[in-house]
């Protein structure tokens, strides 16, 4: 559904044939939220991009300079640090940040460098009462006030020094711990707009981390990023979940500099299927799709004249209630199916949805331009009034460990398998490559286009 | 030649809390997380502090001094400031409710 008033749009207005998202909404039973209803993705043009972007030196070595320092970044779940003296050890590049609770209501970001020569104060993730260093055992409350060194009568010109420890920008969204390296940024709030109001139906800060897996991807963290940024790959990469994906004719969209989606509509067959029945979606979605609140379709039948969507929306709807403890007769069945999956610049994804929503990020490992890190989350619901259950730890994985090893991420596992078979070979064959850049497809790899073009912002700046 | 030792009523350590005790002469760290029972010695591989009070939060204990992590099921260590494990016990809760260490 495109406007007459709306400028001119990615690819035109060429789109898959067959129902689009927006014929679906068309569908819904109750009140489309008005977040589901924008469409747009305004003429980015369709200019081939450098390859140096994901295997150069040169150009991680500019990122570190003057995208890293500058970005909003996630960190960690403010429930990973419930109480006073919990830390999380941030590292992004060879930048190291203590992310720690100072009190109840507030939590700080201190370099983690110690002021007398200069060791990590903190060395992993933890409980302290102080930041002692263990090096010679300068000390720091947890404030980052400054407590004293042994045989103080040796550092009589700290006490001209500024000794507390320097400190990075630190502010919440959706029960995410963000950090920004650069004391005049924006807001949170106004970096990420409109990703908040767009997700006020889900209130992602009372939701609970029940699964964390890490593991090292063997390419530049834009190639892992760029994996979950377009539904396109579906039919090569993932073919066995067709029958309830409707891949080809996801909707992609961008906000602003910092926030895109794509919304890929779950239990509606793939448009390069034909002869699909409801029953084989139904049954597929199940079993296959691995975020449906049942992973069976055993005992499941479709009852005559009902979609598999709404049969599935319906099941969820069910069993999120009961999840949750809240009344949800006012989700889309969009809300409670569809792959809708935001990203905030510049690594950062989250989905939407009432229980079950998955969170990606890549994000460089240490100083490598062709190695990153890839942590994924899945939030939960828990019934309202009952207590929030803890955090989860974060299982890392080896590097040579297949995802399914990792038992809680259940069906997502061998997809994300199916990613990693493909990660590592991108930035392997961009190396090789004689034709030196990259071209993508107009409007389904859009999404990809906008992060180059936020970050060529940050580089040009 | 080892055998299990009484202790102390499981009922009289909360969760994730820690009793030091000696047995044999030896500090034994009693853990509970979660409601399993731990028993791991009671002196960081770090710097021979004693473990006892230290933080226990999801089958992990930090050490009171520096905060080195060790988990309570395998004494592994977290982090680059030791690599030596603690010395774990098998340990039960006997049928009346008494927590028995082997040593």
């Amino acid at each position: 559904m495109t406007t007459n008033n709306k400028p001119r749009q990615q690819g035109g207005d060429v789109r898959c044939e067959g129902t689009s998202f927006q014929d679906l909404l068309d569908f819904e039973e109750v009140d489309v939220p008005a977040y589901l209803r924008e469409n747009t993705c305004d003429y980015m043009g369709d200019d081939d991009i450098d390859m140096s972007r994901w295997i150069s030196r040169e150009f991680h070595d500019k990122e570190a300079k003057k995208l890293w320092p500058k970005v909003w970044q996630m960190t960690c779940r403010a429930d990973d640090i419930p109480e006073v003296g919990d830390h999380h050890v941030y590292e992004v590049i060879n930048e190291s940040v203590i992310v720690t609770r100072t009190s109840e209501n507030e939590i700080k970001g201190f370099i983690n460098s110690c002021l007398h020569r200069g060791r990590i104060l903190r060395d992993e993730d933890g409980h302290v009462k102080e930041f002692k260093c263990p090096f010679h055992g300068a000390t720091w409350s947890l404030d980052g006030e400054f407590q004293g060194i042994p045989c103080q009568w040796d550092f009589k010109h700290f006490e001209e020094k500024e000794m507390n420890l320097p400190q990075v920008k630190v502010d919440t969204w959706g029960g995410f711990v963000f950090i920004n390296f650069d004391e005049n940024a924006i807001s949170l709030e106004e970096y990420l707009a409109p990703l908040p109001d767009h997700f006020s139906r889900f209130p992602l800060q009372e939701y609970y981390k029940a699964v964390h897996v890490q593991r090292e991807v063997r390419c530049n963290w834009k190639v892992g990023t760029e994996a979950f940024m377009e539904s396109f790959h579906t039919v090569a990469t993932h073919r066995e979940i067709l029958t309830f994906t409707g891949d080809a004719n996801s909707q992609y969209d961008t906000f602003g500099e910092n926030i895109s989606r794509s919304v890929t509509p779950m239990g509606t067959p793939s448009p390069h299927l034909s002869g699909v029945t409801e029953e084989d979606v139904m049954r597929d979605i199940l079993e296959l799709s691995g975020r449906m609140a049942l992973s069976s379709s055993e005992g499941q039948l479709l009852p005559a004249g009902v979609t598999a969507r709404k049969y599935v929306a319906e099941t969820n709807r069910k069993i999120y209630e009961e999840a949750s403890g809240e009344d949800l007769s006012d989700a889309t069945m969009a809300e409670l199916e569809d792959a809708i999956l935001y990203s905030a610049f510049p690594n950062f994804q989250v989905w939407v949805g009432y229980h079950g929503n998955i969170v990606y990020r890549f994000i460089p490992n240490g100083d490598n331009h062709d190695s990153c890190l890839f942590d994924v989350m899945i939030l939960l619901r828990h019934p309202k009034g009952s207590k929030k259950p803890d955090s989860v730890p974060v299982h890392k994985l080896a590097a040579d460990q297949s995802f399914t090893a990792a038992e809680e991420l259940g069906a997502l596992g061998p997809v994300f398998d199916q990613d990693d078979g493909n990660m590592p070979a991108v930035q392997k064959g961009m190396m090789a490559s004689k034709k030196g850049t990259v071209s993508l497809g107009s409007y389904q790899e859009s999404r990809i286009r906008h992060l180059h073009q936020t970050i060529d912002k940050y580089l040009n700046a | 030649m080892t055998s299990y030792h009484n202790t102390f009523p499981a009922s009289d350590l909360d969760d994730n809390s820690n009793k030091a005790i000696v047995i044999n002469g030896k500090s034994i760290l009693i853990c509970n997380s979660g409601g399993d029972y731990y028993a791991i010695e009671n002196m960081c591989t770090h710097q021979r502090a004693e473990l006892e009070g230290g933080r226990i939060r999801n089958c992990f204990i930090s050490c009171p001094l520096h905060g080195v992590r060790f988990n309570l099921e395998t004494g592994k260590p977290m982090g680059q400031m030791t690599n030596i494990p603690l010395t774990t016990y098998p340990i039960k809760v006997s049928d009346d409710g008494i927590i028995q260490v082997e040593l």
